[in-house]
């Protein structure tokens, strides 16, 4: 797949099990912002040490923080084990939780990739990827802007954001923030000169940014 | 007249950008933790990045936990803490930033500081100065007043100011600056008048000296 090549958008509308993006009807119990339904478990644990709510969250950041941490080369062993550090401290950091400065996702995301880099402070940098987990990222589909919208999710509202980026500003976004690939490597790989790599990248950051700020001014 | 650098004039969205998906080397991404604790306009850059970052968790592969890792964890749960004990009354402490105080398990008011020259002192956090490649950080504290020798080096020098100032050429770089050179560039740092000046530093390579004088100080104390 190259870099400046236009991707092809599916649109998600007609696949099974993908609702129409949903304006301003009453919210059904299931599309309660995720960041709320976070919030929730968090002061539960801080303030009811309520193990369940723990086990909760983990039931659905535990599997993707796993998967971010594979994807980067970490071993199955190795990757549980950081995951289980975070859970541990989600558990007991859970009272310094502040929704307001961030929401839960970005928390423990930041949390495991600062646990991530530790780990190889540690024990020497790898370097080991997967070619062919490589592949299958590579291969996924862009999300189209029709694709799941709840409303007061922040990474919904950004993700929904990058959906209206043009196209290779899109792949840009990706390439960097889902396959891990520094800019050297989409350089070689694209073909593309490393300026025009960092260009693209930076403009993507930039339109991304306008748009966000777009989006909060029309809401407040 | 000396112009001020605004703490993230110099660093490109590109860094922030590998900071945030955790592509940075240990050592570049603790230095860029401990700026963006120090500067709120780094902070907000980052923050902004990190957002999308996680974002991108719902995109990417889930791999399942093992069957009995849930149990396990809960089974083990320490003791939690409670939010007000982290803030720190000492104002010593509070110099050095969180992410550099995790490392060297404590403040900088207990160092250990290994003179190099007189005025310039070093302790080293991870890596080997005198080793050929590798990332190396380390902090570094000179006298105020002191002129550094000319250098340059080999790869990047990234040096986050944490107390006192210095001056390069017209440009004046203070508490929460962030300043990057590459090898290209030979530079000789002023450390202004006044309090001493400590940074966390790091460097990919030995550092270059020019003159003679210099380079049988760093054969001798390595830097």
């Amino acid at each position: 797949m190259a870099f400046g090549l236009e991707p092809v958008i599916v649109n998600t509308m007609t696949d099974e099990g993908v609702k129409p993006y949903n304006t301003g009807r009453k919210a059904s119990p299931k599309s309660i912002s995720a960041a709320k339904r976070d919030a929730q478990w968090l002061s539960a644990i801080a303030q009811k040490q309520d193990a369940r709510a723990l086990s909760d969250l983990f039931e659905i950041y535990g599997p993707k923080l796993k998967g971010w941490l594979m994807a980067r080369g970490v071993g199955n062993g190795t990757a549980e084990d950081i995951v289980q550090d975070v859970m541990i401290k989600v558990w007991t950091k859970a009272a310094s939780f502040d929704p307001v400065k961030a929401s839960f996702a970005t928390w423990v995301y930041r949390m495991t990739r600062n646990r991530w880099i530790d780990h190889q402070r540690k024990h020497g940098r790898m370097d080991i990827r997967d070619p062919e987990l490589m592949k299958v990222i590579a291969d996924d589909e862009v999300p189209s802007a029709e694709a799941n919208f709840m409303a007061q999710q922040n990474s919904d509202i950004l993700r929904e954001q990058i959906a209206r980026l043009t196209p290779s500003q899109q792949m840009a976004i990706r390439m960097a923030f889902m396959e891990y690939k520094t800019h050297k490597e989409i350089s070689a790989e694209t073909g593309l000169p490393l300026g025009t790599v960092k260009t693209r990248i930076r403009s993507a950051i930039q339109a991304l940014k306008a748009n966000m700020a777009k989006h909060v001014s029309q809401i407040q | 007249m000396t112009l001020t650098t605004t703490h993230d004039v110099i660093l490109s969205d590109d860094v922030i950008t590998d900071y945030a998906i955790g592509a940075l080397s240990p050592a570049k991404h603790v230095m860029l933790a401990c700026q963006s604790e120090i500067s709120q306009a780094v902070s907000e850059r980052v923050a902004f990045q990190e957002d999308l970052a996680a974002s991108m968790l719902e995109d990417g592969s889930s791999q399942s936990l093992s069957p009995l890792f849930m149990g396990n964890v809960l089974a083990n749960l320490p003791p939690q803490e409670r939010s007000d004990l982290n803030t720190s009354s000492d104002p010593e402490n509070g110099l050095a930033p969180k992410s550099l105080r995790h490392m060297l398990g404590h403040g900088l008011q207990d160092m250990n500081w290994k003179s190099l020259v007189p005025g310039v002192a070093v302790h080293d956090i991870m890596g080997d100065r005198k080793t050929k490649d590798g990332d190396r950080l380390y902090l570094l504290k000179a006298k105020g007043g002191m002129k550094m020798p000319e250098h340059s080096h080999n790869g990047e020098e990234w040096t986050l100011i944490l107390t006192g100032s210095y001056t390069v050429g017209e440009q004046l770089f203070t508490r929460g600056d962030m300043h990057i050179e590459d090898e290209s560039e030979t530079h000789s740092p002023h450390i202004d008048e006044g309090e001493d000046c400590i940074c966390l530093v790091m460097t990919q390579g030995p550092l270059k000296m020019q003159g003679w004088l210099p380079k049988v100080v760093q054969r001798v104390v390595g830097i």
